[in-house]
């Protein structure tokens, strides 16, 4: 691969080169008469027959033939002018025959052709909600996955980059979370067509420490060009997904990949370069605060009466007498593990074609290292796109894209194993390197007490250098697809699509003494040993659709019908290993070196889907419109009694501008109110859930194992999916001559049969039973508004902004049998002696954070006499008072009340453009507003003992301080002043720039010299500033991924990079 | 035309080959149906196995009794669940009860399911025959041994005997204690008769090579069930029944007791299965995912000075000389004799401060992946209570086999002589509790000596007033199952 990427760098240097001889090389001519051809091509790439070309300073015309090619004598430097009624005309410099000319159509935003399910449609015909994302608003910000390029751009779309990591997967949610289940709330994703399963991002492998490593695998969409994608379309209400039937509860995003043009190739090289850093730090308490800290919590505790019953030692009220040389320096680790780290993104793409056959072949090389020590993502892509034509009536196409993707990442998230969090938690006095440039380690057990470490030392550089986690991911997907007329308006399209993935995932935990000889239940617990997990994976998919659409307008009747049948099967195979025990830290592979505790598991699983849809759009007159779908889906993963599901929807539209009482009001151009309403599904829920199955059940006689199964799961025949009934009202406008346009819309989902446990008696074998009972009900508004603010020749200024409400609320998550609600906990959070702070309550959204009301801290001995206390705990002066909700004299669970929720009240995104002669500057915000977040890793660095976390820990309660933060303590008294509670809950709103882009497009007079068709230079940044009032890293925030439940709570995960950046776009 | 006619050919070709891929076959999945499973004699082997879990499961967790009773003690501070069950106010909601209650039913219904269908099996041969008996027999002994931890924790209980597979039939009315107890004893009866004595089983007409053949240490046998057995008699007041069924394990002649006191544990150099064993809950390495003891966290003395999870300090013998523990009465370590060797074995104490005692039978420093086995029964334990029926019927040699427990070289204590009455009870009761501390045994002890509520009172931690040991009913459950009554007190 070195080798590879040297080569692309030296293709972009020897471009530069070329650029710089041609200015060099410029020189006038005499002016001649000749003769230019050439090809004018629509903005799909088709041919345009008809269209005027004419010198535009002289009387020369000529027009397009059917296959758009034109011919016309000239002199050389002749302005040439094209003309097509609804086409922009264009001019430019008579240039190198065959000349390639683009003619873009006039553009009112809803003249625009939008991608729907199976087909595009134009835009002022659609009735079904739609948002679409542009190929330059992708490409603006540096990413890694394309679906951080619908951060902030569209309405309904929630996009949270909540993972920094280099590939790191962002959650998607559009309108809202419509499922409790962890990882099904992701959009369908469909590509050129595809429609894409969930690969490999959930694993199965059984238990026993045997968990994969999820998080690694990243965005379903990484393998992914994102300069390959001319759009993405956010289709979200019923009209526009049912199309897609079980599969569209969440919505879907379509994307669409480029394609060539007729005419001679062009290349097009695009590349950036950038350099990433943190993007806030957070100001830590040194060395020698670190220590007074703890050595106070440790006093405390002792004179209270008891550390968990630990004993204390006299050296560790003070770690440097443990070290018989205390040379140390201080040491803020976010400088150590955090660095400056490059970015860069190189594409080349070929494109063009005869009126036969058209291609697309691109290549890109993208390299990303992360922010944090030793994290890296790299993607090597290619792209063949074709387009042919047989005759007249036989059409044919392939996309094909093979990526390569590999990388390295960190544990994050997880209080023990979690590198990045350490930036937050680690002594300031530990230190990185030994004199002699070996890692500095935990080498000073105290004497006689072999298992004692008197603080957390850990190294985390160490840690981040020799422990990693590895992934390699190829993916190819094919897609051939062939259109045939059979009469005029009716056609049939058959495809056939495979997408092959495979990823080997591996984590190997190094051999070196990595920290306290804590004694913890895992797979981490091996100290000085190798531990090596390996993971296979791979999916082949394939589908196969046949459509049949026809398409005839009559007098003022327009009728678009589509028929389909599609097949899908998707196979998953994995292997999973671990194994520890290896001493050598070269040997990392599983086998023979590393065989203690040796452990495989295989699982193979498929998903199968078998549909039929129907599609019919009616207008009559562009003014009265109307859409009906249903698709019928078979699914391998219903039981017989469920296996198929019909999916309506129906909406309807009126252009309220065409009437005729409409006409004299002369600012409006358009406007249109449209309705849907439907019910899509989610058939995402696991399969065989409906048949009663054995599990593994193993024992030992002796010390042998041997192996056993029994019942591991209750049947239910009656298993269905998820439901989900989409409501749309809108209104959409463009006026002042299409200078300001925009949306107004109006959603409410409600999912019903959401797949919940149903508590049933133990009786059972089981304590629950998985049926399809909850609701939830997303409701909100969507507004965009998007306009030309100011025009003249030389500086024009655009903008847009975007703005979405979601009201996320649970309607009905079953009762138990004595009536009683039934509640959803989130994970339990190790920083709070694992008790779980989100809850999922009728009522309320999903997740809401949920603690004891703080009332402060005792100032004095007096006011804790005959307060109520939880668990015999004697509160003293300085520790946290909380309320007594319920009056029972004890603080218990049921003191607890809701404190907020990680749903936002709106976010939205805000985009600027200004052009200035040939600069473009543009402007790229996005907002979040109302949303809280559970700050629970700074209750971790409250437990003082580290003697770490940020200087707000040293605003502690004193006797007579009256500071409202409780007294340093270590052990129980800690636990419980730092219960669940508002203290931790922070807003979470936030307002950042997402990006800032100055552009430079050389002008054509001088393109034309050197014979370039099209050169940008630019420099951007991106996420430079946030504006927030919260105090960890960063408000984007949510450590447990998209398990929905847990939702909103930062463990200090991998933060959100600032980048600055430069590149180029050339073509010629 | 022919276009049409290829179409036509491509989407009939689609719709054929499509229905299989929408109905998949579990089997290439790696499950497999319980239908499926239980019709031959691999799912009549690896169904027994199935069963065995239970028994871990319950075992990894029954030292909680030793916590409400007068020889367990918990760490001051920290969780509240753990510290009502030290100070016998335990919450109808607690989660460890909860726990108590769902893993012995998950095993009732593991063993349902499997008597319920493996005699319906056929086409065994006569050594696939004789081992299905067996099986049954080990089946049978588990369901007793999840009853019999059950109706005495609780008292009344539902008593489920069929696999239930409708789920409208689980709302289920508690049973009482005496036809619990019945069903207790006819399967014990039944599998006494089904059991071997020893493995492999000398039924077998042929040996059978490797696990098939029975030989692992672990697996119920005749003296398991007899043992089990004679425990229900006694506890039921059957003394005279009580006496047979004990006496028929010291006669087999199969086990005996350990030379030395500590071979019974591994935590203190002993060995799993020791000669003594009569049966243990088998615990294992990482390499048996789910099969490791959590003994290591819940015991360990708490000396590691981390502001992470460690040691636990749960369930320590209570020694009323440790500061914290002043207020206790009556405390284990200060029932030993100091001449007595088993008090080394039993306690020992962490080095910090403040000190504190460590279950030293069974702390191993191993965090969540302990390996050593728990023993239910050992032979001491049939000699002690086969001492206790003979001294309630006056029979004279209840006092021998006391002194085969007490005086012996393992002990390093001398013999008993010349007591009887309530003082020869006495002494049985007290050697029960030196004998098998920290193995829970001393609440159940408690329980059917009816003495819970003065002894605990003495203790100073008294049992919840009016609830005379039982536990309550957990709550979840109740809610749930609607004809679930409470326990009084609660």
């Amino acid at each position: 691969m070195p080798n590879f990427k040297k080569k692309i760098l030296k293709g972009i240097f020897t471009s530069f080169f070329v650029i710089v001889l041609l200015f060099l090389n410029m020189k006038s001519s005499n002016a001649q008469v000749k003769t230019y051809t050439g090809t004018v091509v629509d903005e799909t790439g088709i041919p345009m027959s008809g269209v005027t070309v004419k010198e535009k300073n002289g009387k020369m015309q000529t027009v397009t033939n059917k296959m758009g090619q034109f011919s016309i004598q000239t002199l050389e430097k002749t302005i040439l002018l094209f003309s097509f009624t609804g086409y922009n005309a264009l001019e430019t410099l008579a240039g190198i025959s065959p000349m390639s000319i683009d003619l873009k159509p006039i553009v009112s935003s809803l003249d625009d052709v939008v991608v729907v399910g199976y087909g595009t449609q134009k835009k002022r015909n659609t009735t079904g909600s739609i948002a679409t994302v542009k190929s330059d608003q992708i490409r603006q910000v540096p990413i890694t996955s394309p679906e951080q390029a619908l951060q902030g751009r569209s309405t309904g779309v929630m996009v949270m980059q909540s993972n920094g990591a280099p590939g790191g997967a962002s959650q998607v949610q559009v309108r809202g979370v419509n499922s409790t289940n962890a990882g099904r709330n992701d959009p369908l994703y469909v590509i050129d067509g595809i429609p894409l399963f969930d690969v490999l991002n959930t694993n199965t492998a059984s238990g026993g420490g045997a968990s994969t490593p999820s998080a690694n695998t990243g965005s379903p969409l990484a393998t992914l060009n994102s300069n390959d994608i001319e759009s993405m379309e956010v289709l979200k209400d019923a009209s526009a997904t049912a199309i897609y039937g079980s599969r569209a509860a969440n919505g879907v995003v379509v994307i669409t990949t480029k394609t060539g043009k007729v005419g001679k190739t062009k290349i097009r090289l695009d590349y950036y370069y950038g350099v990433q850093s943190i993007r806030k730090k957070l100001d830590m308490v040194n060395a020698t605060e670190g220590m007074l800290i703890r050595r106070d919590a440790l006093l405390n505790t002792v004179s209270d009466g008891g550390f968990y019953g630990r004993p204390l030692l006299t050296q560790a009220f003070n770690p440097f007498t443990m070290n018989s040389s205390p040379e140390y320096k201080n040491i803020d680790w976010q400088n150590e593990l955090f660095r400056a780290a490059p970015i860069q993104d190189a594409n080349i793409s070929l494109s063009g074609g005869t009126d036969k056959l058209r291609y697309l072949i691109s290549t890109n090389f993208f390299k990303q290292d992360g922010i944090f020590r030793n994290t890296d993502f790299q993607r090597i892509s290619t792209r063949v796109n074709l387009d042919g034509i047989i005759s007249s009536k036989l059409k044919y196409g392939l996309r094909f894209n093979y990526s390569n993707q590999t990388g390295n990442n960190v544990e994050d998230a997880n209080p023990f194993q979690g590198n990045v969090a350490l930036a937050l938690q680690t002594e300031a006095w530990n230190q990185v390197f030994n004199a002699d440039g070996t890692y500095w380690g935990p080498t000073n057990p105290v004497p006689g007490n072999g298992n004692l470490t008197l603080w957390n030392n850990r190294n985390p550089v160490a840690e981040a250098d020799l422990n990693i986690r590895p992934t390699i991911r190829n993916r190819t997907n094919a897609n051939l697809f062939a259109e045939y007329e059979i009469i005029k308006g009716l056609k049939f399209k058959s495809s056939f699509g495979v997408d092959f993935n495979s990823i080997n995932n591996r984590r190997v935990q190094a051999a070196f003494a990595r920290g306290p000889y804590l004694i913890i239940s895992g797979p981490d617990i091996p100290n000085n040993t190798t531990k090596v997990f390996s993971y296979l994976g791979n999916t082949s998919n394939w589908i196969s659709e046949h459509t049949l659409q026809y398409n005839k307008s009559f007098s003022n009747h327009n009728i678009d019908v589509l028929l389909g049948f599609s097949a899908q099967q998707n196979v998953t195979r994995t292997l999973f290993g671990l194994g520890d025990g290896g001493i050598s830290p070269s040997l990392t592979l599983l086998g023979a070196n590393i065989a203690q505790n040796l452990l495989t598991s295989e699982s193979y699983g498929e998903i199968g889907l078998v549909s039929q849809f129907i599609r019919a759009n009616y207008n009559f007159k562009g003014k009265y419109l109307f859409s009906g779908t249903v698709r019928r889906d078979g699914s391998s993963n219903f039981g017989p009694d469920n296996k198929y599901g019909s999916f309506p929807a129906a909406s309807i539209g009126w252009r309220l501008s065409d009437e005729r009482f409409m006409k004299n009001v002369k600012f409006i151009q358009d406007i249109k109110i449209r309705a849907s309403h439907g019910i899509v599904g989610n058939q995402n829920i696991g399969s065989f859930a409906f048949l009663p199955r054995m599990g593994a059940s193993n024992y030992s006689f002796g010390n042998t194992i041997v192996n056993g199964f029994a019942p591991n799961a209750l049947a239910n025949r009656g298993l269905r999916w998820e439901e989900n009934h989409k409501t749309d009202l809108a209104i959409e406008f463009s006026l002042f001559n299409g200078k300001l346009n925009g949306t107004v819309e109006y959603y409410r989902n409600r999912s019903k049969g959401l797949l919940v446990p149903i508590q049933v008696s133990n009786f059972s074998g089981f304590s629950s039973i998985t049926t399809n009972f909850g609701s939830i009900e997303n409701k909100g508004w969507e507004f965009s508004l998007n306009g030309e603010i100011f025009k003249s020749n030389t500086f024009s200024w655009n903008a847009s902004i975007n703005l979405t409400t979601v009201q996320n609320t649970v309607l009905d998550l079953g009762t138990t049998a004595s009536g009683g609600v039934q509640e959803f906990f989130g994970n339990a959070l190790f920083q709070h002696g694992n008790i779980p702070v989100n809850i999922t309550r009728a009522g309320l959204p999903i997740g809401s954070f949920l603690g004891w009301r703080s009332l402060g801290v005792f100032q004095s001995q007096a006011e804790t006499v005959g307060y109520p206390t939880r668990g015999g705990i004697l509160a003293m002066p300085g520790d946290a008072k909380f309320a007594d909700l319920d009056k029972n004299g004890v603080i218990d669970d049921r003191d607890r009340e809701i404190m907020g929720s990680p749903f936002p009240n709106f976010f939205g995104g805000i985009t600027n453009d200004f052009r200035f002669k040939d600069f473009s500057l543009n402007i790229f915000a996005n907002f979040v507003m109302g949303n809280e977040v559970y700050n629970a890793g700074r209750a971790q660095t409250e437990q003082f003992l580290n003697g770490s976390g940020t200087i707000q820990n040293l605003n502690f309660w004193t006797p007579g301080s009256n500071i409202n933060n409780p007294r340093l303590t270590a052990g129980a008294q800690s636990a419980y002043n730092r219960l669940p509670s508002q203290r931790f809950v922070e807003d979470g709103s936030f307002l950042r720039i997402r990006n800032i882009t100055l552009a430079y497009q050389v002008p054509q007079k001088y393109l034309s010299k050197i014979k370039f068709e099209s050169m940008r230079f630019f420099v951007s940044g991106s996420n430079l500033f946030t504006f927030t009032k919260y105090q960890g890293w960063d408000p984007e925030v949510s450590s447990n991924g998209a398990d929905v439940l847990s939702g909103g709570i930062d463990l200090i995960g991998y933060p959100v990079a600032k980048t600055f950046q430069f590149g180029f776009n050339i073509g010629f | 035309m022919k276009k049409y006619i290829l179409a036509v050919f491509i989407a009939g070709f689609s719709i054929a080959s499509c229905n299989k891929i929408i109905e998949p076959k579990l089997g290439d999945t790696g499950q497999i149906g319980s239908d499926e499973f239980y019709s031959n004699y691999n799912g009549i082997v690896q169904g027994n196995i199935g069963i065995y879990p239970s028994v871990r499961n319950t075992y990894n967790g029954m030292w909680f009794t030793d916590l409400l009773s007068d020889d367990g003690e918990s760490s001051t501070g920290g969780d509240q669940a753990w510290a009502d069950v030290e100070i016998n106010n335990v919450d109808p909601r607690s989660g460890i009860i909860e726990g108590v209650w769902a893993t012995a039913y998950n095993g009732i219904y593991r063993t349902n399911t499997f008597l319920g269908r493996v005699p319906a099996i056929s086409g065994l041969n006569i050594n696939q025959n004789i081992m299905r008996d067996q099986f049954i027999g080990e089946a049978l002994f588990i369901r007793a041994l999840h009853y019999f931890n059950l109706v005495r924790l609780f008292g009344d209980i539902p008593l489920i005997t069929n696999e239930l597979t409708n789920l409208n039939q689980l709302s289920i009315a508690r049973t009482s204690k005496a036809e619990v107890y019945m069903q207790i004893e006819k399967d014990l009866l039944k599998a006494i008769d089904l059991l071997p004595e020893v493995l492999p089983n000398p039924k077998l007409v042929a040996p059978i090579v490797g696990n098939l053949g029975g030989t692992e240490q672990g697996r119920a046998l005749r003296g398991s069930a007899r043992t089990l057995l004679g425990h229900l008699y006694l506890t039921t007041g059957d003394f005279a029944k009580a006496e047979a069924a004990l006496q028929q394990v010291v006669n087999s002649g199969v086990y005996t007791l350990n030379a030395n006191y500590s071979q019974a544990f591994q935590a203190i150099g002993g060995i799993k299965n020791s000669g003594e064993s009569i049966f243990e809950a088998q615990f294992n390495t990482t390499a048996l995912p789910g099969a490791q003891n959590s003994f290591g966290s819940q015991f360990g003395p708490g000396d590691i000075l981390i502001g992470g999870v460690a040691n636990l300090a749960r369930n320590r013998p209570t020694d009323n000389t440790l500061l914290e523990s002043i207020d206790l009465k009556n405390t284990l370590v200060q029932s030993f004799q100091n001449a007595d060797n088993r008090k080394a074995f039993t306690v020992s104490y962490n080095t910090g401060s403040p000190i504190r005692t460590i279950n030293r039978k069974y702390y191993t420093p191993t965090g969540s992946q302990g390996t050593n086995n728990w023993v239910v029964y050992r032979y001491a334990d049939v000699l002690l209570m086969l001492a206790e029926a003979q001294q309630a019927q006056g029979n004279a040699a209840a006092l021998t086999n006391l002194n085969v427990v007490r005086s012996n070289p393992r002990t390093g204590l001398s013999a008993l002589v010349g007591i009887s009455g309530n003082a020869l009870r006495d002494a049985i009761r007290l050697e029960r509790r030196l004998e098998l501390a920290m193995e829970a045994k001393r609440w159940f002890d408690l329980l059917r000596w009816n003495t819970v509520t003065e002894v605990m009172q003495a203790h100073a931690r008294p049992v919840k007033a009016g609830s005379n040991g039982l536990l309550p009913i957990p709550q979840a459950e109740r809610e749930k199952n609607p004809l679930l009554t409470q326990n009084a007190g609660y």
